[in-house]
């Protein structure tokens, strides 16, 4: 692993724990300030690390791509685990920001955009769904490529390896908190 | 070019080195000889700016070694006897850093580092890990630094020690090609032949004292107030030999053992002649007849009482 | 057998309870506690009787707690050296090759250094008897104390030794030691303090005798296998060549963070190696430092320390960043304390290792002036401690934005980063001064962190001790003054956010109140006590600068080797 690398993880964990507060304190702010089950806590603040995280390490992936354009290689279940995450969070924020924009204007009816309640929404409204949703299109990635024979990457860097650690750490994440609701807490 | 006048270092109460004084023309190759712990490395170190003295003065090149270490450094190439090189650093890289410590240009430090590379046959080498070298390889490579900023004394501790023969004799030649291009050197060793063979002239301390200085034909004679005389002769003319040399006016003392003699012989090569003459005149079928040479060993062992150790 | 017939205790103990320094270290050890229970002592003893026990739980507690860390901090100093110390006298392979089992030579080391240890803790035992005598203590509890320093001790002195037979010299074991040692030791205390406040005392008790043990034990076990089987097969010892450490090989083995200096973050520690002659008007001995000298001992050491700053750094971010954010002092401090282990390493062993390596009298003959080796020095070794540092920073900036409570006190990010940066500049600059002052690595090493503990953290512990003791005899103003030595102080003197609490209670923007300790004054004019800090410390280590110049001047570049 390089240290450039090591510190971009740092950077994305922090990023990640900054969503999460965010996302945990827009909870209280948002209406139901009592009685939120723990399982939803949960939900909350690892749905808010793993957007946040998401976003840097899928902007990284980004500026790797543009880097390296002379030496192509592919994408390993890893690195597109990367990628479909964070398009996934990405097009989301994008037809929200979207739709409350239109909204404000044009009905006039909701508040306008600013980025604070960007952050607030964006983390609150998809921590649920970045954990249930994103999971499962995950783990439909990885049946994929053995479907398809994709060959295995004997040599995955860190990049690579970290992805389907990611992509390991959702699908436990969400498996988690389903249990935790289907057993009532 | 280099003098040494009164020079004394004391550490607390051991006196290292005492009162001492020499001179070293420009050119010459002064050997300074006495066993382990005499005092050499610390005059060395004197003479090379590193070490302030209890009292005395020296000079280099007309600059005090104590007012103007800076001027002395200049003109001085110093190679410790017992040295360390920096890890992580090529032979090119080493040569590099101490070029531009002697405020070497760029321009300069290139073809300079290349020649030195070249005299000290180390162009091979130029990228090894200086750390990696051998321990010959390593004292090369400290010659080539002092070498770097061109300097026309050279002060070398024990250049040859810890080396493989063939090394020393390479290291052998070096000196000698040195001394060909007319630099002064300063080289100390305890191992005598290894400076008999290319030093104009020696010093021997022992016990921080000068015991003796100055060319080697010069310590030899003024240690001897006599000569030895060796000779062979024939088989039947042993006894009439000694009979002669004996009664010779110029003879001091004769041994004779089987067919050589030794004598003692007092006087100068015109005597030596004469008796030669009388020798022969008297019909002593002599095989060989020579003064005997005092090795520079010999003047060490007569000179020095080995009591360092 | 372990103890008569080895020798290699006989040795070490003779060499190091022999000499004077031994003795020294310890009078002051026991004068300091002395010192300490006298000033904690009720003043009457009638009044005694009635607050004793307070008061000896106070003292209790504080003894544990300064002889836990006391503790962790010195079994790396003696056993950190112990095998690299063989290695850099060369003794190392004299003893490989010797009859002698790893296994006996392992224990004998650590016998030996620890030995001392164990001299300095049961010279303690009267003082805490002490507070036994004032009552509120159970003779339980002090045998406890014991037994969870005996074992922390042995862990102690074996992760050094692990360290010490690792690496190739005592500064980097030395601090690897440090790195592992602290967080383990913060974690055994929070664990089974003996805080009197602390209603739970089963739990302690029971995680003390019955869960600490056998893990040290366990720990044992793995340290002694494995240093035993390198003690057996040494891989670092071999022909001539050895020292040569190829940058490329080793990264090939490298587990986790790899440095490859031509990449960005890695290029802020050296720059890449040349491959043509230096420039002209180049300082030499700086481009020697910061290209060959740095990775010339293999990046093992610089990648553990990385390793382990930014693994401890995500929890504590976690915590005092974004979970309590109205503590954020605490994740500053943390860096300071990280910088304050780091910073010593590349400076203090900077002159004593020319010496040490022998290549000090070919530097000193050249023509580089003393003002230029020293600059070289301290530039290098700043600007690689600075560098580590500073990769602990990423964290902050990220808090600052995110978080609304410390966006309202947006403008502390500078000052944080400002008392960071001087702090830096104060540990580099101790550690040149003890390296022109000391003779050997070690020696200056060990002195540099006993001078950066006593003048960071000195005053923040000496305010706490007579804050908590019940009377105090000396004026706590006095020793505020001393608080603008400490980052500590100085950070913990910025307004902190609003916690979750007091912002939903009393609404945004309101900032904490300052406590009084926060300002001083200085000429008649009141300044925070962070500002007095920043305006202290660049003038003193431009004295203490002066100084190493004229260590270094009048030891080495005058006066010589002897």
């Amino acid at each position: 692993m390089k240290l450039k690398y090591a510190s971009e993880i740092l950077f994305a964990t922090a990023f990640g724990m900054a969503l999460a507060r965010v996302g945990f304190l827009a909870t209280g702010r948002h209406g139901r300030p009592f009685g939120i089950p723990p399982s939803e806590k949960l939900a909350l603040l690892l749905g808010g690390f793993v957007t946040g995280f998401t976003l840097v390490e899928f902007i990284a992936l980004l500026i790797e791509r543009a880097i390296c354009r002379g030496e192509l290689r592919g994408f390993g279940i890893g690195r597109k685990s990367w990628s479909i995450a964070g398009l996934y969070v990405i097009l989301n924020t994008f037809v929200y920001v979207i739709y409350f924009m239109i909204d404000h204007k044009i009905n006039q009816r909701s508040t306008p955009v600013t980025p604070g309640f960007l952050l607030d929404r964006l983390v609150m409204l998809r921590s649920r769904s970045i954990l249930g949703d994103l999971s499962w299109a995950l783990v439909a990635l990885w049946i994929t490529a053995r479907l398809a024979g994709d060959p295995r990457e004997p040599t995955a860097d860190a990049r690579e390896i970290l992805g389907r650690v990611f992509a390991g750490f959702v699908v436990g994440a969400a498996i988690a908190i389903q249990a935790m609701i289907t057993f009532g807490y | 070019m280099i003098e040494v006048s009164h020079f004394t270092k004391r550490f607390g109460e051991f006196i290292a080195v005492d009162d001492l004084s020499f001179t070293i023309d420009r050119g010459e190759t002064f050997g300074f000889i006495g066993p382990n712990g005499a005092g050499k490395s610390t005059t060395i170190r004197f003479l090379a700016t590193l070490l302030r003295p209890t009292s005395g003065e020296g000079r280099i090149a007309g600059h005090s070694v104590v007012e103007e270490p800076m001027a002395v450094r200049k003109v001085v190439g110093f190679m410790p006897d017992d040295f360390g090189v920096y890890d992580g650093m090529k032979v090119w890289e080493f040569l590099d850093f101490f070029a531009v410590a002697y405020e070497i240009p760029r321009d300069r430090r290139r073809t300079i580092i290349g020649q030195v590379l070249d005299l000290l046959d180390l162009t091979h080498k130029k990228d090894d890990y200086v750390n990696g070298l051998s321990k010959g390889m390593k004292q090369r490579l400290c010659l080539a630094k002092t070498l770097v900023h061109d300097p026309p004394v050279l002060i070398l501790d024990e250049p040859a020690s810890g080396l493989d023969p063939r090394a020393r004799l390479e290291m052998k030649a070096l000196l000698n090609e040195l001394r060909r291009m007319g630099k002064t050197i300063l080289v100390s060793s305890h191992i005598l032949s290894e400076l008999a063979d290319f030093c104009t002239s020696i010093g021997i301390i022992e016990r921080g004292r000068l015991l003796a200085a100055g060319s080697i034909q010069e310590i030899q004679r003024r240690l001897r107030s006599h000569r030895v005389l060796r000779a062979r002769v024939s088989d039947e003319s042993a006894d009439r030999a000694a009979s002669i040399l004996r009664d010779h006016l110029s003879i001091r003392s004769v041994e004779s053992f089987d067919h050589s003699i030794t004598a003692e012989f007092e006087g100068d090569d015109d005597d030596m002649a004469r008796l030669l003459r009388t020798l022969v005149t008297a019909g002593v079928g002599i095989v060989s007849f020579a003064e005997e040479e005092l090795s520079l060993e010999e003047v060490f062992m007569m000179i020095t009482k080995g009591v360092v150790n | 057998m372990f103890f008569r017939e080895n020798p290699v205790p006989a040795r070490e103990l003779s060499v190091n309870l022999r000499s004077p320094r031994a003795f020294a270290l310890q009078f002051a050890f026991v004068s300091f506690l002395g010192a300490v229970v006298y000033f904690a002592w009720p003043k009457h003893v009638e009044a005694g009787r009635l607050v004793g026990t307070g008061a000896a739980q106070n003292l209790f507690n504080l003894f544990f707690l300064g002889q836990y860390f006391l503790l962790a901090i010195l079994a790396p100093t003696f056993a950190a050296g112990s095998i690299t110390g063989e290695k850099e006298r060369k003794t190392y392979e004299l003893l490989l090759a010797s009859p002698l089992k790893p296994s006996m030579i392992l224990f004998g080391k650590l016998f030996s250094s620890m030995a001392y240890i164990i001299v300095l803790i049961l010279s303690s035992l009267p003082l805490m008897i002490l507070c036994y005598l004032l009552g509120g203590i159970a003779l339980s509890e002090i045998a406890r104390a014991y037994i969870v320093f005996f074992f922390s001790a042995v862990t102690f002195g074996l992760l050094s030794l692990a360290c010490s037979s690792y690496f190739s010299r005592t500064s980097s074991a030395l601090l690897v030691s440090y790195l592992v040692i602290l967080p383990l030791a913060l974690v055994c205390v929070a664990l089974t303090r003996t805080d009197p406040a602390a209603e739970d005392t089963v739990t302690r008790d029971f995680i003390s005798i019955a869960i600490l043990p056998p893990w040290c034990l366990a720990i044992w076990t793995i340290v002694t296998a494995l240093v035993t089987r390198r003690l057996l097969r040494p891989p670092d010892v071999g022909s001539e060549g050895k020292d040569v450490v190829d940058e490329e090989e080793e990264m090939k083995f490298a587990i986790g963070v790899v440095i490859d200096r031509d990449l960005f973050p890695d290029k802020l520690f050296a720059p890449a190696k040349r491959n043509d002659l230096m420039p002209d008007g180049t300082n030499p001995v700086l481009d020697k430092e910061l290209r060959s000298e740095i990775f010339s001992q293999g990046t093992l050491m610089l990648r553990v320390v990385i390793q382990v700053s930014m693994l401890l750094s995500i929890p504590l971010m976690a915590v005092f960043l974004f979970w309590k954010p109205d503590q954020a002092s605490n994740y500053i401090a943390y860096i300071i304390i990280f910088n304050m282990l780091v910073g010593p390493v590349f400076s203090a062993g900077s002159v004593t290792g020319e010496r040490e390596r022998k290549t000090l009298p070919l530097l000193l003959t050249t023509l580089l002036g003393p003002g230029r080796i020293v600059w070289a020095k301290l530039i290098a070794a700043l600007r690689v401690s600075t560098v580590l540092t500073f990769l602990l920073t990423e964290q902050l900036f990220l808090a600052y934005i995110f978080v609304p409570q410390l966006q309202a006190v947006f403008w502390r990010l500078a000052v944080d980063l400002l008392i960071i940066a001087v702090s830096c500049l104060a540990t580099t600059s101790i550690g040149l001064l003890c390296s022109a002052l000391a003779r050997k690595t070690s020696v200056a090493m060990i002195t540099t962190y006993l001078s950066i503990l006593v003048l960071f953290v000195g005053p923040v512990g000496a305010k706490m001790y007579f804050q908590r003791t019940i009377d105090s005899r000396i004026e706590e103003d006095r020793i505020e003054v001393f608080s603008v030595l400490s980052p500590f102080a100085a950070v913990f003197s910025l307004p902190e956010a609003n916690s979750d609490e007091t912002r939903a209670s009393a609404g945004t923007g309101d900032h904490a109140v300052k406590a009084s300790s926060s300002w001083m004054i200085v000429g008649g004019v009141s300044l925070p006590l962070w500002s007095v800090f920043l305006l202290f410390y660049p003038p003193f280590c431009a004295v203490l600068y002066g100084l190493t110049y004229l260590a270094f001047r009048r030891r080495w570049w005058r006066a010589g080797i002897e």
